[in-house]
């Protein structure tokens, strides 16, 4: 159905972007919350974002993944690049409107909708040891460089950097057939 | 980048998708995705999987308005004024060797005539003040500390015989606001084509240039720089095919960020 608005999106169907926007904003607004954690800012993505799928709406292909996956990807790298624009600018010690992260990985209830149960990716995930897994979901889920994973998990740095190289090497080795 | 074996390739597209990287290796992924077929596989190896992590994580309801907004600026926007130009910058955009997510596209849209307004009366001064010269940094960069809006967006005057463009380019990626005042005078088989040099030294194409009228291009991968530069070069009709400038560079000029 999404992958049909998104046709119709790029043959400038107003109607269908309208219900497009209806259907997905609040999980791109969600993703945009959580990672920009100021609401104006995440407001103001939110729009950029729009705008990009409404130009964009044409690059789609269904090897690109499900529809609402690649909107979110969409979203996600518009809050990587403000965040690290952002960054440049802001104290990482500025820990203002940050809200406590919340778990970090998907509750099995909240994952009830799959059919087939654990996805490969999570398997994988909960096989690594847990300080790898909880540096590269907490990189995901907030956009955290680096040095802001080594303050956030109270760890040095070079320590951090190895678990995520070595956290993303055994989920590559994991999701390999 | 091309020398790193698969397993470096790899962890690079990973920390790519994942967001571990700083703004300029970021940029640096960006442009590099543009024409590595092998580092584009990869990246969206690591996209549409991780994108499984999105499922169940907490919805939230965007306010009505930004409907509207969004509206505005899409379905209900006035058709372009300038639709050759932007489809040109379009066309090229797509010869590029993919269209990976973060990879900016150029786009059309029609711009609010009160900034540009605005926008004339300084760049007006502003050439008054300059004479045509080339500048060095007018102002001071942004203080480091924590700045709650959006920062300056850097602006540029790029003026060839008979007329000039007028250049905004938002800090933190978006839309490149471009509108053409008088007639330039360009070859008929070239193409006037934009570009971005910063903290680098690289040319970064922002598209082609329109000759009339006004026109968004759409960027996000800009490197960072204290005083980065704009320049335009006449390339071939539809523009420079291999990413960098290849014809003569007519014009350029130290972008600013205020008077």
């Amino acid at each position: 159905m999404l992958s049909a608005l998104l046709r119709s999106t790029a043959e400038r169907d107003s109607r269908a972007f309208r219900l497009l926007y209806e259907a997905t904003a609040s999980h791109l607004f969600g993703l945009l919350v959580r990672m920009l954690r100021q609401r104006d800012w995440a407001e103001e993505a939110l729009q950029d974002c729009y705008l990009r799928i409404w130009n964009r709406a044409d690059s789609y292909a269904p090897e690109k993944g499900h529809p609402l996956a690649w909107m979110m990807t969409i979203a996600r790298y518009r809050a990587l690049d403000l965040l690290r624009a952002r960054r440049e600018l802001v104290s990482i010690d500025d820990d203002s409107g940050r809200p406590e992260l919340v778990s970090a990985l998907p509750g099995p209830d909240e994952d009830a909708g799959t059919q087939e149960g654990m996805h490969h990716l999570e398997h994988c995930l909960a096989e690594l040891p847990s300080e790898q897994r909880e540096a590269l979901l907490l990189a995901y889920y907030e956009g955290y460089t680096h040095p802001e994973l080594a303050q956030r998990m109270a760890s040095p740095l070079g320590t951090v950097k190895s678990w995520v190289r070595r956290g993303l090497q055994r989920l590559r080795e994991c999701l390999s057939p | 980048m091309s020398r790193l074996n698969g397993p470096a390739r790899d962890y690079l597209a990973a920390s790519y998708v994942l967001g571990t990287l700083t703004a300029r290796a970021r940029a640096g992924v960006q442009r590099r995705l543009r024409r590595d077929t092998d580092l584009t596989d990869r990246v969206q190896f690591w996209e549409a999987e991780f994108s499984r992590l999105h499922r169940g994580r907490a919805t939230v309801l965007p306010p009505d308005h930004l409907w509207h907004l969004i509206s505005e600026k899409t379905v209900n926007k006035a058709p372009p004024t300038i639709e050759p130009a932007a489809m040109l910058a379009r066309r090229h955009r797509r010869d590029a060797a993919n269209d990976a997510e973060a990879t900016p596209s150029a786009a059309t849209a029609t711009v609010n005539p009160g900034f540009w307004r605005v926008w004339a009366v300084a760049a007006s001064l502003l050439s008054m003040v300059l004479g045509g010269a080339l500048i060095q940094r007018l102002v001071a960069a942004p203080d480091a500390v924590i700045i709650a809006e959006a920062p300056q967006p850097y602006l540029g005057v790029l003026a060839v015989e008979g007329g000039r463009w007028l250049v905004r380019v938002p800090v933190d990626g978006g839309f490149i606001q471009v509108r053409v005042e008088g007639a330039p005078k360009v070859d008929r088989n070239r193409s006037p084509e934009l570009w971005w040099i910063g903290g680098d030294g690289a040319p970064r194409s922002l598209g082609l240039l329109p000759m009339d009228g006004a026109v968004q291009l759409e960027s996000t991968d800009l490197a960072p720089s204290d005083a980065p530069v704009l320049a335009v070069s006449m390339e071939p009709r539809g523009g420079s095919k291999t990413g960098k400038p290849t014809g003569p560079v007519v014009v350029q000029f130290p972008v600013i960020r205020d008077l």
